[in-house]
């Protein structure tokens, strides 16, 4: 289902493969294990460059969130954001849709999800990742 | 670390939001009253530096053309919110370092026109594609420290009804009415749970420094203050700052310029702090020393940081009151500071001080935890 839209992805470069489903593309440095996301191109701690590109996990917990009143480049208000910290050390900013039945709190689980966001001057659907509510 | 530096004269424009005025002259008119104040002929400058975040190809000498300041050695700097402490830094070290004896630093923005409606990072940071913008940033800080520490929503909106008191007593301030708690909770959401009067408004302004080799400074005036520390972070990897409530980079910054400057907290008479935001000047107590980890709250509470308290903060109504016009604000804060050492703050004068501390913070990078803090100590001698 997802891979259909991918296309249409704003930044390919931020996706990867596993198995049936897309990923956030996340760098493991083989050294100290520290994963990163987005791409760095080499570990800001050990400065090697052959990272190992890793599937993120596509379930993370909330660790904080907003719901902003005044537009921003690609979102009119109103707009939920926030961040999700993932097993992997990582923490991703992103939009959330928010679910009637499960309010928002810090802690709970998040799933990544691929759609359409925004649209381009042109009226060109973009297609970027984003966050809902999920049962653990 | 060099020769001594001194400041000898400050100056500042009425900031504000004004339609009818040039960047270049609202520069002109601080530079022109720094340089009144420190009494010094222009020609005796030898270096100037100028901190602008939206204003465009050389504004220093764009400023200073009309000054008789020309064909010196001139530099721009920016480095968002602490573009001006970070060009009073710039010219600081090139008098310590002994390369001139006299110096001008000074900051300038006019947000109304140049600055964009919405402060995000650029277009091209990640990030900013994704919804980020300033308040936003905040606004996730904000929630994650009252969920942590069980701060109030009271408390935040107390740091606001604060430094609004005291823009009331400044001239240079762009609000100049009181404000309280309820207003502060019942004004327009902008990113929950920050409503619009914890936020800093968009301001036009400038602000000037005239700083010399403290040497020569009793030539020029009968109260030179010295420049005890000048200490300018860049923001590390987010992922090492595990916890988004606590700013690694002002702690870091802070601890050095208190260690250069021999002090400790303990012995700051009065503060300027980054209040963009209500709940930053709270967070800040904690990671400059001032208070314990997660007793911000309390702590403006209990009147510490009030005149007549342990630490008077943001006298000069901070950037909620005075206005932050971004490349401005950083000197702004040391003119401040300037005037409180002096005795001269009127109204809201801390009496006897001695050593005063200036903190910034600014700019969103994805994946750093901000973009640059300085921390200046100043003291009288």
């Amino acid at each position: 289902m997802q891979s259909k839209i991918r296309e249409d992805f704003f930044d390919q470069n931020l996706l990867i493969q596993d198995t049936e489903e897309l990923k956030l593309r996340a760098y493991k440095c083989p050294h100290c294990n520290k994963v990163f996301f987005p791409k760095v191109s080499k570990c800001p701690e050990c400065l090697i460059t052959n990272l190992a590109e890793i599937p993120l996990s596509d379930i993370g917990y909330l660790y904080s969130y907003t719901t902003v009143y005044i537009p921003s480049k690609n979102f009119g208000p109103p707009y939920t954001v926030g961040y999700i910290e993932f097993e992997e050390g990582v923490r991703v900013f992103g939009q959330i849709r928010i679910k009637e039945d499960m309010p928002l709190k810090i802690g709970i689980s998040m799933k990544m999800m691929i759609d359409y966001l925004w649209e381009e001057q042109s009226g060109k659907k973009v297609a970027a990742y984003f966050f809902e509510p999920v049962d653990k | 670390m060099g020769r001594e530096v001194s400041i000898i004269g400050v100056g500042s424009t009425i900031f504000g939001k004004y339609k009818d005025i040039s960047p270049e002259d609202m520069g002109r008119q601080a530079v022109e009253a720094a340089l009144e104040d420190a009494n010094i002929n222009y020609r005796n400058i030898g270096i100037a530096c100028c901190g602008t975040v939206y204003g465009g190809m050389c504004m220093a000498q764009r400023v200073l053309k009309e000054t008789g300041l020309v064909g010196i050695e001139v530099i721009n700097v920016e480095n968002a919110c602490a573009s001006g402490s970070s060009a009073f830094n710039v010219v600081y070290r090139l008098i310590a370092s002994g390369e001139y004896d006299y110096g001008l630093a000074f900051g300038v923005e006019k947000m109304t026109s140049l600055a964009p409606a919405q402060l995000a990072p650029p277009d091209s940071d990640l990030d900013a594609k994704m919804g980020q913008l300033f308040p936003a940033f905040f606004a996730l800080i904000m929630r994650r420290y009252l969920d942590t520490y069980g701060i109030t929503l009271e408390q935040v909106a107390q740091v606001s009804v604060k430094n609004r008191n005291y823009g009331c007593l400044n001239h240079y301030a762009q609000y100049t009415d009181k404000i309280t708690v309820d207003d502060v909770l019942n004004s327009r959401m902008i990113a929950d749970p920050i409503t619009l009067l914890q936020c800093c408004p968009n301001t036009d302004g400038a602000a000037a420094a005239v700083l010399c080799a403290t040497d020569f400074a009793e030539e020029y005036s009968s109260k030179p203050i010295q420049v005890a520390a000048s200490v300018i972070c860049s923001g590390d990897y987010q992922w090492k700052q595990r916890d988004i409530t606590f700013s690694e980079m002002t702690y870091k910054a802070a601890q050095k310029a208190y260690e250069i400057a021999e002090v400790g907290p303990n012995d700051i008479d009065l503060c300027e702090l980054h209040d963009a935001f209500a709940v930053n000047e709270l967070m800040h107590y904690e990671e400059l020393g001032f208070c314990s980890i997660g007793e911000g709250g309390q702590m403006i509470e209990s009147g510490a940081t009030s005149l007549g308290g342990r630490i008077p903060v943001n006298l000069s109504g901070g950037l909620l009151s005075k206005g932050h016009p971004l490349g401005a604000s950083g000197v702004a804060q040391l003119a401040e500071i300037v005037w409180q050492l002096r005795g001269e703050a009127g109204e809201r004068q801390v009496k006897g001080a001695r050593i005063g501390l200036a903190h910034v913070l600014g700019g969103a990078v994805t994946g750093l935890e901000s973009g640059a803090c300085t921390v200046h100590i100043l003291k009288k001698y």
